[in-house]
């Protein structure tokens, strides 16, 4: 799996190859040359964000 | 019939039509990396926004009850999109465990099975858009 920008950047490089014009043609030639799937992030981010905001309290409020 | 309703009857007469051809596995991969993309631009805005309102909460806070308390009313706002974005996850990772199964498998994709996953994925998607689109709208990834 690659992330968003790769892909953006092979797309691009295949139109620029290809020299065809856009369409839901060239996306499937895109796809079947690039068949590999782009994953949305990790639900990871949340517990993140609540674990630094907890730091940040400690932290403001330890003294 | 609402737009998104006749997006999806066309998605899935499209799936339906091409299911037989071996580019059924690039459309279904097409389905899913543009939920992907979505995704990624979305999740990244809603982390920013609830990131933000929670660090403003913290300095804005005289002591620490009334943080908590405010840092509590941010992640109790934001609790049911998340929750709509773990759904559209699952449904992406159903839609994905498929493609790569046909794909392992050398095998075509079922069209009844797919259709159903596309469609689950394009309503949880408006789920999930539904739900940022009043937590986000205000926010600014630069200021």
């Amino acid at each position: 799996m690659t992330n968003t920008l790769d892909w953006i950047v092979k797309f691009a490089e295949f139109v620029a190859e290809k020299g065809v014009p856009l369409g839901m043609q060239m996306v499937d030639a895109f796809a079947d040359e690039h068949p590999e799937l782009k994953e949305p992030p990790p639900e990871a981010a949340q517990k993140d964000i609540d674990k630094h905001i907890d730091q940040l309290i400690d932290e403001k409020f330890s003294s | 019939m609402t737009d998104i309703g006749y997006f999806l009857v066309f998605c899935g007469s499209m799936l339906m039509a091409s299911a037989c051809t071996p580019s059924a596995i690039a459309q279904a991969t097409n389905a899913a990396n543009g939920v992907a993309v979505f995704s990624e631009g979305a999740h990244e805005v809603l982390a920013g926004s609830y990131q933000a309102e929670q660090e403003v909460c913290v300095d804005n806070s005289t002591t620490k009850d009334e943080a908590l308390s405010c840092v509590a009313m941010v992640r109790e706002s934001y609790a049911g999109a998340w929750k709509a974005y773990r759904a559209l996850r699952f449904a992406w990772l159903g839609l994905a465990s498929s493609i790569e199964g046909a794909r392992l498998s050398n095998s075509k994709i079922d069209p009844a099975e797919l259709l159903v996953k596309v469609g689950r994925l394009a309503s949880t998607q408006e789920v999930f858009r539904q739900a940022i689109q009043p937590l986000v709208s205000n926010y600014d990834e630069h200021p």
